[in-house]
């Protein structure tokens, strides 16, 4: 009835995007990107493990210095608001920005438990220049099927940041993209339309 | 099921509505000379979007009435073994579909594997219920004739929300058609005047997908500013990553290089990696 298929997906994309399986511990400094993706899984399992008795709330709190220091939220977030992103004000642009990555540490922070204790296998890199490259890799879901995951990894000075996780080729950045327009353009292309909503989601 | 008729009763009804809404018309178009909110109509790709809405609006009220409390019963009663002979079963009966297409799209290993994986699921898997052949490293694959025609070029034209059938788009909406056409179980349902089989499978199938995504489908709703907008978008998003076998877009990611992201500026403090994300829903055609 729904795209039930994709939206659970999705939701495993959400999961695994915040890095919920277990890895082998490697060496702090990310030589290339593979490295890298292998830094950020071993330190989501130490940082995010769950606790006992932990609100959504909290879940979000600790995940959200490991979006800041591993995504590049400010270039997510502008390509989140596509043809809106000019558009909007310079204070708009930072106020979405930080509630994006608040929204986004709520959404995806509380599925974390669930998404616990997989054996991740990191693939083939793709370099797609311009200093952007794609990791693959295969996670083993609860159910014993693989799941694809790939990551777009941009070089932002001299760090990797991930700017986009694509899970069954079902992409974050996409679907918020879409998903945000949408609300714009229904509030008369109004952005901090959008920002009150995020707002309010983080709210309730 | 027992409700088909009345869920039959209230899909008609609702498309008589549906159509007057259509009557009524069709999405506004943006201002031309609002290039972003031009920008944003021509992605969404959705020149029906208010009839589309209020179908999706009726389908949100038949799967929280319906569809979601049967399966939840569903889920609950049936232990997970059993779940999954179920889904292993309605897999199997797909394979003859899945291998027109597979040929269609001259896919011959993917054919060779559908081909195997029938008879030894249907032999050693008993009738289907167990799935023997993924254990040998022969996974399902799905293949149906809107990905044949997507193979062949076509487009898939703007999306399209129709009551019980949800998401779609006409391209997949007549593969769809042809894929009835083309199942050997359609045939024998109304050579033996037993087309009730099709029906129980076309609801045991809604039951199965819509009970193995109970959880999902809630959370997914619950995060979402816009539900439509996201569905609209995860549709598109497994279509694509369906019609490229799961194989990632390298070229299409390339091509995707616009200039849509740069600020009036120029740019200038912008990081322009950012307007190459792949962004599959505007490369699909």
């Amino acid at each position: 009835m729904l795209a039930s298929m994709s939206s659970r997906r999705l939701l495993i994309a959400a999961g695994l995007a915040l890095f919920g399986w277990t890895l082998a511990p490697v060496a702090p400094a990310a030589a290339d990107p593979a490295a890298f993706i292998q830094e950020v899984s071993s330190k989501a399992i130490t940082e995010m493990a769950p606790a006992a008795q932990e609100t959504d709330q909290q879940r979000a709190i600790k995940l959200k210095p490991l979006m800041e220091q591993y995504f590049d939220m400010p270039a997510i977030a502008r390509y989140m608001l596509g043809s809106y992103w000019p558009k909007a004000t310079p204070e708009e642009q930072a106020e979405f920005t930080a509630v994006l990555t608040d929204f986004l540490a709520l959404a995806y922070g509380k599925r974390f438990a669930t998404y616990t204790g997989h054996e991740m296998n990191i693939g083939r890199v793709r370099d797609e220049g311009d200093r952007r490259s794609v990791v693959f890799s295969t996670v083993k879901l609860p159910n014993g099927e693989p799941a694809r995951v790939d990551w777009t990894i941009d070089q932002v000075g001299d760090a990797y940041k991930i700017a986009d996780v694509k899970v069954e080729g079902l992409s974050l950045a996409a679907t918020h993209r879409q998903e945000f327009a949408s609300v714009i353009s229904r509030n008369g292309g109004s952005v901090s339309a959008l920002i009150d909503m995020l707002k309010q989601k983080l709210g309730s | 099921m027992p409700n088909r008729n009345s869920r039959l009763r209230v899909a008609l009804i609702a498309a008589a509505m549906g159509l007057s809404a259509l009557a009524a018309g069709c999405a506004t178009k943006p201002d031309p000379a609002d290039e972003a909110a031009v920008q944003a109509y021509q992605e969404a790709n959705d020149p029906l979007e208010p009839m589309n809405r209020y179908f999706f609006e009726v389908n949100q009220f038949l799967d929280e009435v319906l569809l979601k409390p049967f399966a939840g019963w569903y889920h609950v009663a049936l232990p997970d073994p059993a779940e999954d002979g179920v889904r292993n079963f309605l897999r199997n009966l797909k394979s003859p579909v899945i291998l027109a297409n597979d040929m269609f799209q001259g896919e011959w290993s993917r054919a060779g594997t559908t081909v195997a994986r029938f008879f030894i699921n249907s032999t050693i898997g008993v009738g289907g219920l167990v799935d023997v052949a993924s254990m040998m490293d022969m996974n399902y694959h799905e293949e149906d004739f809107g990905q044949t025609l997507a193979v062949y070029g076509a487009g898939e034209g703007p999306y399209l929300h129709l009551p019980i059938l949800g998401s779609g788009n006409p391209r997949d909406y007549s593969g769809r058609l042809v894929d009835y056409a083309l199942d050997p179980l359609t045939w024998v349902g109304y050579a033996y005047n037993v087309s009730e089989i099709n029906t129980a499978r076309a609801g045991l199938e809604a039951l199965d997908t819509r009970a193995r995504n109970l959880e999902a489908i809630d959370e997914l709703k619950r995060g979402s500013v816009d539900f439509y907008a996201t569905v609209r978008s995860l549709y598109r998003q497994h279509r694509d990553d369906l019609i490229r076998n799961g194989e990632s877009e390298q070229q299409a990611s390339q091509e995707m290089i616009t200039d849509e992201m740069i600020p009036e500026d120029g740019g200038t403090s912008v990081d322009l990696k950012a307007a190459q994300s792949d962004d599959q829903i505007t490369v699909a055609e």
